[in-house]
């Protein structure tokens, strides 16, 4: 039996390579806009603006990259004939997206920092917006974790049922229910979320942090408030996370199975 | 002598389709099985299953004794296993990836295989014709230490100089007390490899004979084999 850590491991170097190469290009790019910084035509702000924007795309990429590697490995020979329990093939692929977001994230902040750097740059943050921002961090985090399992349920939702179709209609169907179960997917994070204000309001928590997109600025007192609402909403989304990751694990064992005719990519 | 495989009752639908139906057989260690049929008899889907691919399905299979699927698959080598590689990987990277997932992958036999079927371990898999890939895929297959190999179609569109090169490679490198199945529909390819044959038809086992005793009929495993299909066996 192969152990759970170098399954992990292996998984966690592989997305890692493909997530440098992202930030190989962002690196790039930023460097252009450094020189064309340095050469008087982009201000600190724009040069620091376009580096947070860029960079959010790049973290967005990011994890479109990592859930189709997450979604290959449920039908790839290669990850499914490891001699490894499915519920842990499950557990290291999800715990290698989560390692190489946060690693992702972190290297980001690091080329942002820098940016502000060569060409500093004035950013009014007080000092309490520190564990604010690493609340926000890991709310968003859990956040990609949830819509995660929910891609993986639709996916293999969509691979078992249509094992059940005839092969001949197989073709056209499968895009129909593939639609229908996306859509159904969306509708219950939209009751999630409802699920989650309902139970603010009833247990009386403020929600701010809900509103906090806006980009208001924060008094220490309210970011105290928000801060504990959002520990409860990732404790919220890391409950949610971790009952569709045991339909997963179900269908997974039960119902998914590799792709017939494959090719080596 | 101990049982390899055995296989009891097995049944598989897919798609509203029977493909296998109470399938019932038994092979034991240390031999070299032809598994036969026409095309979409069933070969594959019956390979998958026993290697834990395709789990959906009804009744045992046991490989050396073990029905658990993680354990099987840790006593089988599939000729499947490279697909899901990154085709942007050298040859040689292969041996490090399946050495840190598959406990009994031997490297220094992998890095022998590869030679010995002229791959380069440099070469990017992507840039291998299709008679290297399958070579790869042997040589991915023959490095693990396994109780049971899987060889599905290993020859299918493979010259005959490189099927003459994986022949003496599956005879070379099979452990002597492991059992290997190999299926094809050209049986004159692997005719003289054999010890067993089974043949797949109407989703089911139909016959499982030793090589040898149709060998004393004087016949060819080949005749015998289409014997079954009144010679409408080819493509």
């Amino acid at each position: 039996m192969t152990n759970m850590g170098k399954v992990t491991w292996q998984l966690v170097k592989e997305r890692g390579h493909k997530l440098l190469q992202l930030l190989g290009l962002y690196l790039l790019v930023m460097m252009i806009l450094v020189v064309v910084s340095l050469l008087g035509r982009l201000g600190a702000s724009e040069l620091f603006g376009i580096g947070v924007s860029f960079g959010m795309l790049t973290a967005i990429a990011g994890f479109l990259s990592l859930a189709v590697s997450q979604e290959r490995v449920w039908v790839s020979n290669r990850w499914r004939l490891v001699p490894i329990a499915n519920w842990k093939l499950y557990a290291a692929s999800t715990l290698a997206n989560v390692v190489a977001t946060v690693l992702l994230w972190l290297l980001l902040g690091l080329i942002i920092l820098a940016l502000a750097m060569v060409k500093p740059v004035q950013i009014d943050w007080p000092i309490e917006a520190v564990p604010f921002a690493l609340s926000f961090g890991c709310l968003f985090l859990v956040m990609l974790l949830l819509l995660g399992c929910l891609i993986s349920l639709a996916h293999m939702l969509s691979l078992m049922i249509t094992d059940f179709l005839p092969g001949m209609k197989e073709k056209w169907l499968k895009g129909l229910l593939t639609f229908g179960v996306v859509l159904v997917a969306l509708k219950l994070v939209a009751w999630f979320f409802d699920g989650i204000s309902w139970l603010f309001r009833v247990m009386g928590f403020s929600a701010t942090a809900v509103d906090y997109s806006t980009g208001t600025a924060l008094t220490a007192q309210i970011s105290q408030v928000i801060i504990v609402d959002m520990w409860l909403a990732i404790a919220i989304f890391l409950v949610g996370s971790v009952c569709l990751s045991l339909v997963n694990c179900y269908l997974l064992r039960y119902w998914v199975e590799t792709k017939q005719a494959q090719q080596t990519a | 002598m101990n049982e390899a495989l055995t296989i009891q009752g097995l049944s598989y639908r897919r798609n509203q389709k029977q493909i296998l139906k109470d399938v019932n057989l038994t092979l034991p260690d240390g031999q070299i099985v032809g598994l036969l049929g026409a095309n979409a008899a069933g070969k594959t889907t019956l390979m998958r299953l026993i290697a834990g691919s395709a789990i959906h399905f009804r009744g045992t299979i046991a490989v050396a004794g073990e029905t658990e699927v993680a354990l099987r698959k840790s006593r089988v080598s599939f000729s499947t296993q490279l697909d899901g590689f990154d085709a942007n990987w050298r040859v040689g990277q292969v041996a490090d990836v399946m050495a840190m997932l598959f406990a009994d992958f031997r490297s220094e036999d992998y890095i022998q295989l590869v030679s010995l079927l002229g791959l380069s371990q440099k070469q990017r898999i992507k840039r291998l014709s299709k008679g290297n890939q399958r070579k790869l895929g042997l040589a991915v297959t023959l490095a693990r230490r396994a109780q049971l190999y899987l060889l599905d179609e290993p020859f299918d569109g493979i010259d005959v100089m490189t099927r003459k090169a994986m022949l003496n490679s599956i005879l070379q490198w099979k452990p002597e007390t492991a059992t290997m199945v190999i299926s094809d529909h050209h049986v004159e390819d692997i005719e003289r490899l054999l010890d067993q044959v089974v043949v797949i038809k109407d989703q089911t086992v139909v016959a499982q004979e030793d090589a040898d005793n149709i060998r004393a009929q004087g016949q060819s495993i080949e005749t015998y084999f289409e014997s079954f299909y009144g010679g409408e066996t080819h493509d």
